[in-house]
């Protein structure tokens, strides 16, 4: 696809022309991400120091494909140290991915106006993009043949047609970044 | 003056000497290799060429050993290759 829209500014922001149907698209996108992201029942039947230092007892191995794709396992073998894990991380980590989240999409303009991604929040801008990206591809099935350029075939399939958009934006914010 | 210092410095110390942990890296289908390579380099602040070599080892070979230490220092690793999104576990190497 073409490289079109991005360009880096005098003073390293990078600025991207984006349709308003776009910038819609990318907040639904968002927005589904951290809801999904947003445990129910959190501040339920918890010890309020384990709360503060970051523990959720609450926390267990996501029954949903795409939950457990953003929050993985890390142990491959080990259920036990799997959920000791989860224990003591996931609230934080859940927490991380909402906050350059909900970074991002305050940083989404009006509908007529350029996108300006400060140095700053290149990062989040990569991060987020990268956990729309696998909650979409996971929930529509993204295998390794579909890991590059999609067929104008299989492009008729709308979820599919999103994230290769998505594909094409976080890989062309990545080449700007890195120029 | 406290000792709690101290004693930080010697367990640090302690499992900088013994790195019988890795983080590995797994391949998938969705992240983008450039992608995977900018995290190496931004997180683990390795060189593009080694970063590189890691992304590939990961594409090719299905995983890659990132990084090795502690187990508590790759517990610290895997969480945020997590944070990345990066599909990481770790194991005794």
């Amino acid at each position: 696809m073409e490289n079109r829209g991005f360009k880096k500014q005098a003073n390293g922001e990078i600025k991207f022309e984006i349709e308003p149907l776009e910038i819609a698209l990318l907040t639904s996108m968002i927005e589904q991400v951290v809801a999904l992201l947003t445990p129910l029942n959190v501040e339920e039947n918890q010890d309020p120091l384990a709360q503060m230092v970051g523990i959720d007892d609450n926390a267990k191995k996501p029954d949903d494909d795409v939950l457990l794709r953003l929050l993985p396992d890390a142990y491959q073998n080990d259920k036990k140290a799997s959920q000791e894990f989860r224990r003591f991380t996931e609230r934080s980590l859940r927490e991380i991915k909402t906050k350059r989240a909900n970074l991002v999409l305050e940083n989404l303009p009006e509908p007529d106006q350029a996108i300006l991604i400060k140095p700053k929040d290149f990062e989040a801008w990569l991060t987020v993009l990268n956990d729309v990206r696998l909650a979409l591809g996971t929930r529509v099935g993204i295998d390794e043949t579909d890991e590059e350029d999609l067929t104008e075939e299989e492009e008729t399939d709308h979820a599919k047609e999103i994230y290769s958009w998505l594909t094409w934006l976080q890989s062309n914010l990545l080449e700007e970044i890195s120029s | 003056m406290s000792i709690a210092p101290l004693e930080t410095q010697s367990v640090s110390s302690e499992t900088k000497t013994n790195p019988s942990w890795v983080c590995i890296v797994w391949n998938d289908p969705i992240n983008l290799m450039n992608y995977v390579t900018y995290v190496f380099m931004t997180y683990f602040k390795y060189s593009k060429e080694k970063a590189e070599t890691l992304m590939l080892q990961v594409h090719n070979e299905g995983k890659s050993a990132v990084s090795a230490g502690s187990r508590e220092e790759m517990e610290r690793d895997v969480n945020a290759m997590h944070s990345y999104g990066l599909w990481a576990t770790l194991q005794k190497s």
